[in-house]
C-alpha cells in the first residue's frame, strides 16, 4: 500500500518507540504516549505503536518506510519525484496483527498533523 | 491491543544497542559484572536470559496474565508446579489426561507421598466427594487428551477458590487463542509450548502463566533451583512460531470442523470425539469458554482389531503417525500404544481409550487432501 502523506516534510532520521503497554495487557511498558509524545514532538512518524519505522516488507509484523529516505535513498530526487514519490510518501507493509489496531495506530499517527 | 497483536509484538521490543527488530538470540551462559553482585539484571543464564524474557512477556499477554515461566518442556512445568506439594498432600485431577501428565503423577509422585484422585471431571460436581483436609490442588486438562471431553473452568474455579485449592489448568490443547482459564478462575495455566504456541514441530518447550506474584515467585524458585529452564535457542524458535498462532489456530479449526464433519458420517467410523459437535456432552460448556473448537479430533474405528487399526495408522500420505500434535502438519496418533501407553489398559479404556481408537491433530494443509488422505486410508479397512 502506498500512502500519499500530505504534511510537513520529513528531515530527521527516524526511530520507532518501544512496545508500550495499551492498558489491557500486563505486559511491562514504560513510555506512555504522552512521554514519547513529548520526546518525538518534532517527529510525527515516531508516534506508531505498533507499525515499526524500518526497511523491508513482507514480515508478519507492520512496517512503515520513507522511500525517499531509506528504501529509495539511492534514486536522484528528481527521478524519483518525476515518478510520483516526493518527500511526503510513506510506504505501509501491512502485517497479520488485528487490523482495528492497526487503524488506531495508523489514526494516531495522523493526529500528529495539523 | 487485540490478540493478533499482541502474538507479533508483545515482548518483542527492538534491540536498544542495534534496532533489530527480531528479539536477538542471547546465546550466552553468564553475564559480566561490574563488581559482584553489580549486574545489568542477569547474573546467570540459568535464572535469566532475555529470550527467554521476551518469550514470557509474550506468554504472559497472550494468557491474560502477569507472569509467565518458560521450562525446558511441558512436563517440566507440570514437575514444577507439583514441587510445590508436601508428601501427604492429595490431588484432584481428570480421568482422561495426558499420558505424561498420569506417568508423572504416579510413577513419580505417588512414591513420594502424595495422593491423586482420577475423576471424571465432565461434571465439576464430582470433585466435592473427593476433596479432604489434605486436598491442595485440582489439576484439569481441557479439552482431554485424547477424547477431547470438556470441563467447565469457571465451575472448577469456583469449588477450589471455596476450599483454598489451588487450580491448575493444562491450556495445551485450546491454546491461549480459543481459551484464557485465568479470566476464568484458574491460578496458573500450564502450556505444552512444544503444541500449538511454538506450532512447528521444532521445539520442545513448557510454559506457566499466572497472575499472583508470590506463586510466580515459588515457581520461579523451583525454575532457578532446578535447573528446568529452556535454552535461548528454543525460546526464539517459540516465539517465533506465535507470530502466527492467530492465522494457524484459524485454519486448525476451519480444517478440524471439515474433518470432523467428514468422519461423522464414514460407515467405517463408530465414534468421533470433537467439541464442536452439538450432541457432545459439555458442547455448551465449550460454546461458553472456548472461542471455537480447535484442531483435535479423535476417533473409534468399527473395526476393533490392533491390527487392523495399526494397518490405518500406516497408511497416510499427508498424516505423519507421530507423538505430539499442535504443529502445521497433520499427524496422527494411536493413543493406546504411543501417547497414552503408561496408562493402564483398564485405566485407558474405562475413559474410551480403545485399541482401535486414533488421534488426528489436523494440520493447516489444504482441508481437501486431508479428507482424501482420510478416505484413503480407511479403505484398509473391510
Amino acid at each position: 500500500m502506498i500512502l500519499p502523506f500530505q504534511g510537513k516534510k520529513e528531515e530527521k532520521s527516524p526511530e520507532r518507540t518501544s512496545y508500550t503497554n495499551d492498558g489491557h495487557s500486563p505486559s511491562k511498558g514504560t513510555n506512555s504516549s504522552a512521554e514519547s509524545a513529548k520526546y518525538h514532538s518534532h517527529n510525527y512518524l515516531l508516534i506508531n505503536k505498533v507499525f515499526s519505522l524500518a526497511e523491508s516488507l513482507g514480515g508478519v509484523e507492520s512496517l512503515i518506510n520513507h522511500p525517499a529516505t531509506m528504501t529509495h535513498g539511492s534514486v536522484p530526487k528528481e527521478d524519483r519525484e518525476r515518478v510520483g514519490f516526493e518527500d511526503n510518501l510513506l510506504r505501509l507493509s501491512v502485517g497479520v496483527e488485528d487490523y482495528e489496531d492497526l487503524i488506531a495506530d495508523l489514526e494516531n499517527a495522523l493526529k500528529e498533523l495539523n | 491491543m487485540k490478540f493478533g497483536t499482541k502474538a507479533i509484538h508483545a515482548g518483542a521490543n527492538p534491540d536498544p544497542s542495534t534496532g533489530a527488530i527480531m528479539t536477538p538470540i542471547f546465546q550466552t551462559s553468564t553475564y559480566v559484572q561490574e563488581a559482584p553482585g553489580v549486574n545489568k539484571g542477569y547474573g546467570y543464564g540459568r535464572g535469566q536470559n532475555p529470550t527467554r524474557d521476551a518469550l514470557q512477556e509474550n506468554i504472559a499477554a497472550l494468557e491474560n496474565g502477569k507472569h509467565a515461566l518458560c521450562f525446558s518442556s511441558g512436563m517440566a512445568a507440570t514437575d514444577a508446579v507439583l514441587r510445590m506439594l508436601k508428601p501427604g498432600d492429595e490431588v484432584i485431577t481428570g480421568d482422561d489426561i495426558y499420558g505424561g501428565s498420569y506417568r508423572l503423577f504416579v510413577n513419580m509422585y505417588e512414591p513420594m507421598g502424595i495422593k491423586f484422585h482420577f475423576v471424571d471431571l465432565t461434571d465439576a460436581e464430582n470433585i466435592q466427594p473427593h476433596i479432604t483436609t489434605n486436598t491442595k490442588m485440582i489439576w484439569v486438562e481441557t479439552p482431554t487428551n485424547p477424547t477431547m471431553q470438556i470441563v467447565d473452568i469457571a465451575a472448577c474455579a469456583e469449588i477450589a477458590k471455596a476450599k483454598d485449592l489451588l487450580f491448575v489448568v493444562d491450556n495445551t490443547f485450546a491454546s491461549p487463542y480459543l481459551q484464557n482459564p485465568l479470566d476464568l478462575g484458574a491460578d496458573i495455566v500450564m502450556h505444552s509450548a512444544t503444541k500449538y504456541l511454538g506450532g512447528h514441530s521444532d521445539v520442545i518447550m513448557g510454559a506457566l502463566i499466572c497472575n499472583r506474584d508470590e506463586l510466580f515467585k515459588k515457581l520461579y524458585f523451583i525454575l532457578n533451583s532446578c535447573g528446568s529452564n529452556p535454552g535461548p535457542m528454543d525460546s526464539f524458535l517459540v516465539m517465533r512460531g506465535i507470530k502466527t498462532l492467530h492465522l494457524r489456530m484459524e485454519r486448525h479449526c476451519f480444517n478440524g470442523r471439515k474433518v470432523a464433519e467428514y468422519l461423522k458420517n464414514h460407515p467405517k467410523i463408530d465414534i468421533v470425539y470433537w467439541p464442536g459437535f452439538p450432541d457432545h456432552k459439555n458442547h455448551e460448556v465449550a460454546k461458553r469458554q472456548m472461542r471455537d473448537f480447535g484442531g483435535m479430533v479423535s476417533i473409534v474405528l468399527k473395526d476393533k482389531s490392533i491390527e487392523n487399526t495399526f494397518k490405518v495408522a500406516s497408511s497416510f500420505q499427508v498424516f505423519s503417525l507421530a507423538e505430539s500434535l499442535g504443529g502445521v502438519e497433520s499427524l496422527i496418533n494411536h493413543p493406546a500404544t504411543m501417547t497414552h501407553g503408561s496408562v493402564p489398559k483398564e485405566d485407558r479404556e474405562r475413559v474410551g481409550v480403545v485399541d482401535n481408537m486414533l488421534r488426528l491433530s489436523v494440520g493447516v494443509e489444504d482441508y481437501e487432501d486431508l479428507i482424501a488422505d482420510l478416505e484413503n486410508a480407511l479403505k484398509e479397512l473391510n
